[in-house]
């Protein structure tokens, strides 16, 4: 008799432990809407936007276009420090993101962090449905700091093509034109 | 003679303490462009334990390191292209580490693809034919290339077909479809016959075209508005590869008549005689 209820007994504590593994809820990433994205929202820089296009965007698309650059740039260089291609991917198309996951080797810990001080972006063109903008980014200032704290601030100029895309502007192909070294404290 | 010593164990501690300066290597291959994929980049250098990232303008890639005597070789873990342009080679070693810029460039650009977006989608031809197309080129690598002189970029404001239907930008790509609808009709013909069996008149409207020749639109609601009697009905009907028809029981000893019309285009009224 006493068998039986101590089978019954292993029985049942199974059972209840295998149907609480069960209903156990599993870790799920949150949708982007639900997410705080800290990167970006710490990121902060100076964009002027000159429009040269013949279509223009208004008021409301600029300020969109000038909130979605900001993060765009902060997460561009979170990626150049920590190499998290995962941590901006709302802001790359599928294109962008491909060509960062071919060339990733392994997240690591900065080594050289990146800061944009200043955007002098050149609206090109500006598509009638407001989901395609090509600008020139020119005078980019660069700061690079190093791991011994020395500086090094440069200018640059950048084409970009962003798409809208989802909710946002996201980077869809770009040219690094040039960068030229304006500030190095090791000199 | 203690002090002595013990200033001595003093002054080689901290002589052991201070960090060695590791001399920059000599980047022995080294061009005016770092063409990708690179074979292999040498280093002269007597040190070992280097770890070697170039920084491109988007990530940080780490390179396969082999060190050999007094040489240093690097090679790229993916051999693939890169985003071009400037960027940065970086060595380091126990703390210490060297930059040199460099200049990347693909060797193999990949498949380079003509972009060419279309705005607005529909177009409605009563409203214009205008569309604007924004251009570039994109090779495999995100890198934008030159389109025309020395410009990367280029747009302008086309006129489309007046021909109703579905074209693509770019025939290999059906996201790059854009869409020419028909507009409203121009001219609508009314014809009637009598069919004596179920004793009413059939009035039927065929081949409403619009300004450009186009047939409109299926489901355009085409409204038929006729009197009996010194009171006025309507019908609807939706209109069907370009025609509808409709029909009307006779009253005998009253003259019916009919026209219709689709949105502001109105036919002829007609007398239905038997």
């Amino acid at each position: 008799m006493l068998r039986i209820l101590f089978i019954l007994f292993i029985t049942l504590l199974t059972m209840f432990l295998y149907l609480r593994g069960r209903v156990q809820h599993k870790a799920v990433e949150l949708p982007v809407f639900l997410k705080v994205d800290h990167i970006a929202r710490n990121h902060k820089t100076e964009i002027d936007i000159k429009i040269l296009s013949d279509i223009k965007p208004d008021t409301i698309e600029l300020i969109r276009l000038r909130k979605d650059y900001s993060f765009l740039w902060g997460h561009l260089n979170n990626l150049y420090t920590t190499n998290d291609i995962k941590a901006g991917k709302e802001y790359y198309t599928e294109a962008v993101f491909r060509l960062l996951a071919k060339n990733y080797t392994e997240k690591r810990k900065g080594l050289i962090n990146r800061i944009d001080h200043k955007h002098e972006v050149n609206i090109i063109d500006w598509s009638v449905d407001g989901l395609v903008c090509t600008l020139i980014d020119s005078n980019l200032l660069f700061t690079y700091e190093y791991p011994d704290e020395s500086i090094k601030t440069t200018q640059a100029n950048i084409a970009l093509v962003l798409l809208f895309q989802g909710d946002h502007w996201r980077i869809d192909a770009m040219r690094f034109l040039d960068e030229k070294e304006i500030i190095n404290s090791k000199n | 003679m203690v002090r002595v010593i013990l200033y001595c164990l003093l002054i080689s501690g901290a002589l052991s303490c201070q960090k060695q300066t590791i001399e920059k290597p000599v980047f022995i291959n080294q061009s005016d462009s770092l063409f990708v994929p690179f074979g292999e980049l040498i280093f002269q250098t007597d040190q070992a334990n280097w770890n070697a990232i170039l920084y491109t303008v988007f990530q940080p890639i780490e390179l396969n390191v082999y060190e050999g005597n007094d040489s240093l070789i690097l090679n790229l873990k993916n051999e693939t292209g890169l985003v071009e342009g400037p960027a940065k080679l970086i060595l380091s070693s126990e703390g210490q580490f060297f930059e040199y810029p460099v200049h990347i460039k693909n060797t193999d650009s990949g498949e380079i693809s003509s972009i060419d977006y279309r705005s607005s989608k529909t177009i409605h031809v009563d409203y214009g034919l205008s569309q604007q197309r924004i251009l570039h080129k994109i090779d495999e690598f995100r890198n934008i290339r030159l389109f025309k002189g020395d410009d990367y970029f280029y747009s302008d404001i086309i006129t489309v077909s007046s021909n109703a239907g579905i074209y693509r930008a770019d025939p290999n790509i059906s996201l790059s479809s854009y869409y020419v609808q028909p507009g409203q009709s121009v001219n609508i013909q009314l014809s009637y016959t009598f069919d004596r069996q179920k004793n009413s008149f059939v009035i039927t409207t065929v081949n409403n075209r619009d300004q450009y020749g186009n047939t409109i639109s299926d489901g355009t609601i085409i409204s038929f508005i006729y009197s009996i009697d010194n009171k006025i009905y309507r019908e609807e009907k939706a209109i069907l590869d370009g025609g509808a028809k409709t029909s009307i029981p006779d009253i005998p000893n009253e003259t019916i008549r009919i026209y219709a019309m689709i949105n502001n285009t109105f036919s002829k009224t007609i007398k239905l005689e038997k």
